[in-house]
Protein backbone atom coordinates (compact mmCIF):
# COMPACT_ATOMS: atom_id res chain seq x y z
CA UNK A 1 0.00 0.00 0.00
CA UNK A 2 1.41 3.35 -0.96
CA UNK A 3 1.29 6.45 1.73
CA UNK A 4 -1.60 8.53 2.19
CA UNK A 5 0.59 11.25 0.70
CA UNK A 6 1.55 9.52 -2.26
CA UNK A 7 -1.96 8.59 -3.32
CA UNK A 8 -2.78 12.29 -3.05
CA UNK A 9 -0.35 13.43 -5.08
CA UNK A 10 -1.34 10.11 -7.82
CA UNK A 11 -4.96 11.69 -7.66
CA UNK A 12 -3.80 15.64 -7.98
CA UNK A 13 -1.64 14.61 -11.05
CA UNK A 14 -4.07 12.52 -12.96
CA UNK A 15 -6.48 15.66 -11.90
CA UNK A 16 -4.24 18.26 -13.19
CA UNK A 17 -3.28 16.26 -16.46
CA UNK A 18 -7.78 15.51 -16.84
CA UNK A 19 -9.14 18.45 -16.22
CA UNK A 20 -10.55 20.62 -19.25
CA UNK A 21 -9.16 23.82 -19.88
CA UNK A 22 -11.71 26.18 -17.96
CA UNK A 23 -13.67 28.44 -20.44
CA UNK A 24 -12.62 31.47 -21.49
CA UNK A 25 -13.71 34.56 -19.60
CA UNK A 26 -14.08 38.52 -20.41
CA UNK A 27 -10.90 39.92 -19.35
CA UNK A 28 -13.39 43.45 -18.49
CA UNK A 29 -16.66 42.02 -16.92
CA UNK A 30 -15.68 38.12 -16.46
CA UNK A 31 -18.79 36.86 -18.20
CA UNK A 32 -18.08 33.41 -20.50
CA UNK A 33 -17.25 34.22 -23.78
CA UNK A 34 -17.21 32.13 -26.83
CA UNK A 35 -14.06 30.01 -28.20
CA UNK A 36 -14.49 32.28 -30.92
CA UNK A 37 -14.79 36.42 -29.08
CA UNK A 38 -14.17 39.52 -29.37
CA UNK A 39 -10.36 41.04 -28.30
CA UNK A 40 -9.96 44.53 -27.12
CA UNK A 41 -6.38 46.48 -27.32
CA UNK A 42 -4.74 48.28 -24.98
CA UNK A 43 -2.10 50.35 -26.58
CA UNK A 44 -0.08 51.42 -23.14
CA UNK A 45 0.44 48.07 -22.42
CA UNK A 46 0.27 46.78 -25.44
CA UNK A 47 -1.57 43.86 -24.18
CA UNK A 48 -4.84 42.05 -25.93
CA UNK A 49 -7.75 41.33 -23.47
CA UNK A 50 -10.80 38.80 -24.14
CA UNK A 51 -14.33 40.53 -24.23
CA UNK A 52 -17.43 39.43 -24.53
CA UNK A 53 -20.03 40.83 -27.15
CA UNK A 54 -21.50 43.78 -24.69
CA UNK A 55 -17.71 45.30 -23.82
CA UNK A 56 -16.55 44.71 -27.21
CA UNK A 57 -19.03 47.22 -28.37
CA UNK A 58 -18.20 49.55 -25.45
CA UNK A 59 -15.14 50.45 -27.34
CA UNK A 60 -15.26 51.17 -31.16
CA UNK A 61 -12.69 50.30 -32.86
CA UNK A 62 -10.51 53.63 -34.36
CA UNK A 63 -11.85 55.85 -31.10
CA UNK A 64 -8.94 56.79 -28.60
CA UNK A 65 -9.43 55.52 -24.84
CA UNK A 66 -7.78 52.55 -22.98
CA UNK A 67 -9.72 50.11 -24.71
CA UNK A 68 -9.94 49.63 -28.22
CA UNK A 69 -12.02 47.02 -30.19
CA UNK A 70 -10.26 44.55 -33.12
CA UNK A 71 -12.16 43.37 -35.92
CA UNK A 72 -10.02 40.37 -36.92
CA UNK A 73 -8.85 40.68 -40.46
CA UNK A 74 -5.60 40.06 -42.36
CA UNK A 75 -5.06 41.08 -46.04
CA UNK A 76 -2.33 39.73 -47.92
CA UNK A 77 -0.19 43.46 -48.99
CA UNK A 78 0.76 42.29 -52.64
CA UNK A 79 2.24 45.26 -53.64
CA UNK A 80 4.87 45.26 -50.82
CA UNK A 81 7.86 44.25 -52.08
CA UNK A 82 11.16 44.24 -49.46
CA UNK A 83 14.76 43.67 -50.41
CA UNK A 84 17.61 42.72 -47.84
CA UNK A 85 18.43 46.41 -47.13
CA UNK A 86 14.94 46.68 -45.90
CA UNK A 87 16.15 44.32 -43.00
CA UNK A 88 19.22 46.32 -42.36
CA UNK A 89 17.86 49.57 -42.36
CA UNK A 90 14.83 48.09 -40.02
CA UNK A 91 17.24 46.15 -38.00
CA UNK A 92 15.69 43.03 -37.82
CA UNK A 93 18.09 40.19 -38.03
CA UNK A 94 15.98 37.28 -39.43
CA UNK A 95 13.51 37.36 -42.23
CA UNK A 96 10.06 36.42 -40.53
CA UNK A 97 8.39 39.66 -37.66
CA UNK A 98 6.20 41.12 -36.84
CA UNK A 99 6.18 45.33 -36.87
CA UNK A 100 3.70 47.51 -35.11
CA UNK A 101 3.69 51.07 -35.59
CA UNK A 102 1.88 52.71 -32.11
CA UNK A 103 1.13 56.18 -31.85
CA UNK A 104 0.63 55.95 -27.77
CA UNK A 105 4.32 55.23 -27.58
CA UNK A 106 5.63 56.95 -30.72
CA UNK A 107 6.98 54.12 -32.25
CA UNK A 108 7.51 51.04 -34.67
CA UNK A 109 8.07 47.86 -32.80
CA UNK A 110 9.14 44.92 -33.95
CA UNK A 111 8.71 41.18 -32.96
CA UNK A 112 10.71 38.55 -34.35
CA UNK A 113 12.16 35.08 -33.38
CA UNK A 114 16.01 34.63 -31.63
CA UNK A 115 16.89 31.89 -30.21
CA UNK A 116 16.03 32.46 -27.06
CA UNK A 117 12.28 32.80 -28.59
CA UNK A 118 10.53 35.91 -29.46
CA UNK A 119 12.68 39.17 -29.34
CA UNK A 120 11.17 42.66 -29.29
CA UNK A 121 13.14 45.93 -30.18
CA UNK A 122 12.29 49.30 -31.76
CA UNK A 123 12.87 49.78 -35.75
CA UNK A 124 14.21 52.97 -36.34
CA UNK A 125 11.37 54.83 -37.51
CA UNK A 126 13.07 56.58 -40.74
CA UNK A 127 13.59 52.96 -41.81
CA UNK A 128 9.87 52.68 -41.47
CA UNK A 129 8.83 55.62 -43.15
CA UNK A 130 10.75 54.87 -45.97
CA UNK A 131 9.43 51.71 -46.51
CA UNK A 132 5.50 52.38 -45.71
CA UNK A 133 6.60 55.68 -48.27
CA UNK A 134 7.68 53.25 -51.16
CA UNK A 135 5.52 50.52 -50.70
CA UNK A 136 2.51 52.68 -50.34
CA UNK A 137 2.22 50.50 -47.09
CA UNK A 138 -1.10 51.59 -45.04
CA UNK A 139 -0.91 49.92 -41.24
CA UNK A 140 -3.33 51.74 -38.66
CA UNK A 141 -0.74 52.59 -35.42
CA UNK A 142 -1.90 50.53 -32.17
CA UNK A 143 -4.49 48.31 -34.20
CA UNK A 144 -3.01 46.79 -37.00
CA UNK A 145 1.01 45.12 -37.60
CA UNK A 146 2.57 43.88 -40.67
CA UNK A 147 3.62 40.58 -40.97
CA UNK A 148 6.62 39.97 -42.97
CA UNK A 149 7.65 36.36 -44.03
CA UNK A 150 10.83 36.73 -46.51
CA UNK A 151 12.16 33.55 -45.98
CA UNK A 152 13.87 32.16 -48.85
CA UNK A 153 14.23 34.99 -50.43
CA UNK A 154 10.35 35.64 -51.63
CA UNK A 155 8.05 38.42 -49.83
CA UNK A 156 4.93 37.25 -48.05
CA UNK A 157 3.27 40.41 -46.07
CA UNK A 158 -0.15 40.55 -44.44
CA UNK A 159 -1.26 43.99 -42.91
CA UNK A 160 -3.61 42.10 -40.16
CA UNK A 161 -5.56 42.99 -37.14
CA UNK A 162 -3.36 43.00 -33.75
CA UNK A 163 -5.22 40.20 -32.06
CA UNK A 164 -3.95 38.22 -35.06
CA UNK A 165 -0.65 39.59 -35.29
CA UNK A 166 -0.18 38.26 -31.23
CA UNK A 167 -1.04 34.98 -32.30
CA UNK A 168 1.48 34.69 -34.88
CA UNK A 169 3.44 36.02 -32.07
CA UNK A 170 3.00 33.14 -29.57
CA UNK A 171 3.84 30.87 -32.04
CA UNK A 172 7.30 32.32 -32.22
CA UNK A 173 7.62 32.34 -28.38
CA UNK A 174 9.64 28.83 -28.65
CA UNK A 175 12.91 29.12 -28.53
CA UNK A 176 16.35 26.52 -28.35
CA UNK A 177 15.40 22.67 -29.94
CA UNK A 178 11.75 24.00 -31.09
CA UNK A 179 12.80 26.76 -32.90
CA UNK A 180 12.57 24.77 -35.65
CA UNK A 181 9.04 23.93 -34.86
CA UNK A 182 7.58 27.49 -34.34
CA UNK A 183 8.82 28.27 -37.67
CA UNK A 184 6.88 25.61 -39.29
CA UNK A 185 3.65 26.89 -37.24
CA UNK A 186 4.19 30.27 -38.20
CA UNK A 187 4.12 30.07 -41.61
CA UNK A 188 1.34 27.25 -41.46
CA UNK A 189 0.01 30.34 -39.71
CA UNK A 190 0.50 32.57 -42.48
CA UNK A 191 -0.66 30.04 -45.48
CA UNK A 192 -3.59 30.00 -43.74
CA UNK A 193 -4.31 33.95 -43.42
CA UNK A 194 -5.47 33.97 -47.06
CA UNK A 195 -8.57 33.40 -46.61
CA UNK A 196 -9.43 35.45 -42.85
CA UNK A 197 -11.33 38.50 -43.24
CA UNK A 198 -13.84 39.19 -40.26
CA UNK A 199 -14.86 36.95 -37.25
CA UNK A 200 -13.55 36.92 -33.89
CA UNK A 201 -10.63 34.29 -33.15
CA UNK A 202 -9.79 32.74 -30.04
CA UNK B 1 15.97 5.69 -5.03
CA UNK B 2 14.52 4.27 -1.75
CA UNK B 3 10.24 4.21 -0.12
CA UNK B 4 11.40 7.82 0.90
CA UNK B 5 12.79 9.32 -2.11
CA UNK B 6 9.49 7.97 -4.24
CA UNK B 7 6.91 9.70 -1.37
CA UNK B 8 9.49 12.82 -1.80
CA UNK B 9 9.04 12.80 -5.37
CA UNK B 10 5.69 12.71 -5.51
CA UNK B 11 5.39 15.29 -2.58
CA UNK B 12 7.11 17.75 -4.80
CA UNK B 13 4.89 16.82 -8.17
CA UNK B 14 1.73 17.64 -6.14
CA UNK B 15 3.33 20.92 -5.12
CA UNK B 16 4.36 21.53 -8.34
CA UNK B 17 1.03 20.60 -9.72
CA UNK B 18 -0.56 23.30 -7.17
CA UNK B 19 1.23 25.94 -7.94
CA UNK B 20 0.98 25.33 -12.03
CA UNK B 21 -2.60 25.59 -11.46
CA UNK B 22 -2.38 28.46 -9.23
CA UNK B 23 0.45 30.33 -10.74
CA UNK B 24 0.69 29.92 -14.64
CA UNK B 25 -0.58 32.24 -16.81
CA UNK B 26 -3.92 31.44 -18.37
CA UNK B 27 -2.25 31.41 -21.77
CA UNK B 28 0.47 29.33 -20.41
CA UNK B 29 -1.47 26.99 -18.60
CA UNK B 30 -2.66 24.66 -21.60
CA UNK B 31 0.67 24.60 -22.49
CA UNK B 32 1.81 23.02 -19.11
CA UNK B 33 -0.86 20.51 -19.44
CA UNK B 34 -0.09 19.45 -22.12
CA UNK B 35 3.55 18.80 -21.55
CA UNK B 36 2.13 16.54 -18.74
CA UNK B 37 -0.28 14.70 -20.78
CA UNK B 38 2.37 14.03 -23.18
CA UNK B 39 4.80 12.94 -20.16
CA UNK B 40 2.18 10.35 -18.85
CA UNK B 41 1.97 9.26 -22.23
CA UNK B 42 4.56 8.12 -22.92
CA UNK B 43 5.14 6.50 -19.74
CA UNK B 44 1.70 4.77 -20.11
CA UNK B 45 2.85 3.13 -23.27
CA UNK B 46 6.21 2.18 -21.81
CA UNK B 47 4.58 0.65 -18.42
CA UNK B 48 1.69 -1.09 -20.88
CA UNK B 49 4.37 -2.89 -23.18
CA UNK B 50 6.02 -3.84 -19.64
CA UNK B 51 3.12 -5.49 -18.11
CA UNK B 52 2.13 -7.08 -22.05
CA UNK B 53 5.30 -8.56 -21.78
CA UNK B 54 5.30 -10.30 -18.18
CA UNK B 55 1.74 -10.99 -18.77
CA UNK B 56 2.92 -13.39 -21.83
CA UNK B 57 5.91 -14.10 -20.39
CA UNK B 58 5.24 -17.32 -18.68
CA UNK B 59 1.73 -18.14 -16.49
CA UNK B 60 3.12 -16.80 -13.57
CA UNK B 61 3.52 -13.42 -15.17
CA UNK B 62 -0.26 -11.94 -13.90
CA UNK B 63 -0.20 -13.17 -10.39
CA UNK B 64 3.39 -11.73 -10.42
CA UNK B 65 2.32 -8.68 -10.68
CA UNK B 66 -0.35 -8.55 -8.10
CA UNK B 67 2.36 -9.71 -5.74
CA UNK B 68 5.03 -6.73 -6.95
CA UNK B 69 2.06 -4.34 -6.74
CA UNK B 70 1.15 -5.42 -3.39
CA UNK B 71 5.11 -5.31 -2.05
CA UNK B 72 6.35 -2.66 -3.61
CA UNK B 73 3.98 0.98 -2.84
CA UNK B 74 6.54 2.86 -6.05
CA UNK B 75 4.51 0.82 -8.25
CA UNK B 76 1.93 0.08 -7.09
CA UNK B 77 1.28 4.16 -7.56
CA UNK B 78 2.37 4.44 -11.13
CA UNK B 79 0.46 2.12 -12.02
CA UNK B 80 -2.91 3.32 -10.64
CA UNK B 81 -1.84 6.28 -12.33
CA UNK B 82 -2.33 5.51 -15.70
CA UNK B 83 -4.99 2.99 -14.86
CA UNK B 84 -2.62 0.08 -15.02
CA UNK B 85 -2.88 -1.60 -11.51
CA UNK B 86 -3.24 -5.40 -11.86
CA UNK B 87 -6.34 -5.29 -9.68
CA UNK B 88 -9.33 -3.55 -10.21
CA UNK B 89 -10.89 -0.53 -8.38
CA UNK B 90 -13.25 -2.40 -7.24
CA UNK B 91 -11.08 -4.77 -5.31
CA UNK B 92 -8.75 -2.56 -4.20
CA UNK B 93 -11.36 -0.47 -2.66
CA UNK B 94 -13.41 -3.12 -1.04
CA UNK B 95 -9.96 -4.07 0.70
CA UNK B 96 -9.72 -0.12 1.49
CA UNK B 97 -13.38 -0.48 3.36
CA UNK B 98 -12.51 -3.91 4.84
CA UNK B 99 -10.26 -2.09 6.44
CA UNK B 100 -11.59 0.90 7.38
CA UNK B 101 -14.52 -0.98 9.02
CA UNK B 102 -12.17 -3.53 10.87
CA UNK B 103 -10.51 0.08 12.17
CA UNK B 104 -14.39 1.03 13.16
CA UNK B 105 -15.05 -2.05 15.52
CA UNK B 106 -19.05 -2.59 14.32
CA UNK B 107 -19.57 1.05 15.71
CA UNK B 108 -20.01 2.47 12.20
CA UNK B 109 -20.27 0.83 9.13
CA UNK B 110 -18.83 1.37 5.30
CA UNK B 111 -19.88 -0.55 2.20
CA UNK B 112 -19.42 -0.06 -1.79
CA UNK B 113 -22.52 0.81 -3.09
CA UNK B 114 -21.35 0.48 -7.02
CA UNK B 115 -17.94 0.97 -8.71
CA UNK B 116 -18.47 2.10 -12.14
CA UNK B 117 -15.22 2.80 -13.57
CA UNK B 118 -13.43 5.09 -11.48
CA UNK B 119 -16.40 6.45 -9.94
CA UNK B 120 -17.33 4.67 -6.73
CA UNK B 121 -20.03 5.23 -4.28
CA UNK B 122 -19.46 4.00 -0.85
CA UNK B 123 -22.58 4.20 1.49
CA UNK B 124 -21.58 4.74 5.46
CA UNK B 125 -24.22 4.11 8.30
CA UNK B 126 -23.79 4.72 11.65
CA UNK B 127 -24.25 7.03 14.64
CA UNK B 128 -22.09 10.09 15.61
CA UNK B 129 -18.56 10.84 15.84
CA UNK B 130 -18.05 6.88 14.93
CA UNK B 131 -19.77 7.43 11.65
CA UNK B 132 -17.69 10.43 11.09
CA UNK B 133 -14.64 9.04 12.12
CA UNK B 134 -15.48 6.02 9.76
CA UNK B 135 -15.93 8.14 6.61
CA UNK B 136 -12.49 9.91 7.07
CA UNK B 137 -10.60 6.47 7.51
CA UNK B 138 -12.31 5.22 4.55
CA UNK B 139 -11.48 8.56 2.34
CA UNK B 140 -7.95 8.15 3.49
CA UNK B 141 -7.84 4.77 3.02
CA UNK B 142 -9.60 4.76 -0.54
CA UNK B 143 -6.81 7.40 -1.36
CA UNK B 144 -3.75 4.78 -0.59
CA UNK B 145 -5.53 1.48 -1.79
CA UNK B 146 -6.76 3.73 -4.96
CA UNK B 147 -6.02 7.11 -5.28
CA UNK B 148 -7.36 6.32 -9.55
CA UNK B 149 -10.93 6.25 -7.90
CA UNK B 150 -13.50 9.28 -8.02
CA UNK B 151 -15.05 8.58 -4.23
CA UNK B 152 -18.42 9.80 -3.46
CA UNK B 153 -19.58 9.12 -0.30
CA UNK B 154 -23.52 8.51 0.80
CA UNK B 155 -23.88 9.53 4.34
CA UNK B 156 -27.11 7.63 6.16
CA UNK B 157 -26.35 8.74 9.68
CA UNK B 158 -28.46 8.24 12.87
CA UNK B 159 -28.60 10.79 15.75
CA UNK B 160 -25.83 10.01 18.92
CA UNK B 161 -27.93 8.41 21.64
CA UNK B 162 -25.61 10.11 23.74
CA UNK B 163 -26.03 13.92 22.24
CA UNK B 164 -30.06 13.43 23.47
CA UNK B 165 -28.79 11.91 26.46
CA UNK B 166 -29.94 14.29 29.85
CA UNK B 167 -26.69 15.11 31.55
CA UNK B 168 -25.88 13.20 34.66
CA UNK B 169 -26.61 16.05 36.89
CA UNK B 170 -28.83 16.39 39.57
CA UNK B 171 -31.14 19.52 39.91
CA UNK B 172 -29.82 21.97 42.29
CA UNK B 173 -33.32 21.70 43.92
CA UNK B 174 -33.42 17.75 44.74
CA UNK B 175 -29.93 18.10 46.09
CA UNK B 176 -32.10 20.75 48.33
CA UNK B 177 -34.65 19.16 49.26
CA UNK B 178 -32.34 16.26 49.91
CA UNK B 179 -30.48 17.48 52.12
CA UNK B 180 -33.63 19.09 53.86
CA UNK B 181 -34.86 15.57 54.36
CA UNK B 182 -31.90 14.49 56.22
CA UNK B 183 -32.08 16.97 58.38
Amino acid sequence: MMSHDTGRAVSALRNFARRPEPESRCDLCNAPVAESHAHLYEPEPRRIACACIACSFLFPEGTAGRYRSLHSRATRAAGVELVEDDFRALEIPVRLAFLAPSDVHARVFATYPTSHGATESVVPRAAWDALAERTALSVAPDAEGLLIDYLGGRTRCFVASLDVCYRFVGLLRAGGAARGTAFASAMRFLDGLGGLDGGGHG
Amino acid sequence: MSADDFDAGMGRIEELVQRAETECAKDSLPLVRDLVRALLDVHRIGLGELIAALETGGTSGAPELVRIVRSRPAVASLLAMHDLHPESVEARVQRALREANDVAGGRAEASLVRADGADVVVSVSGSGQSAELLVKTAERLVCEYAPDATLHVEKHFEPDPRANAAPNLVPLSRLRAGAGGAR
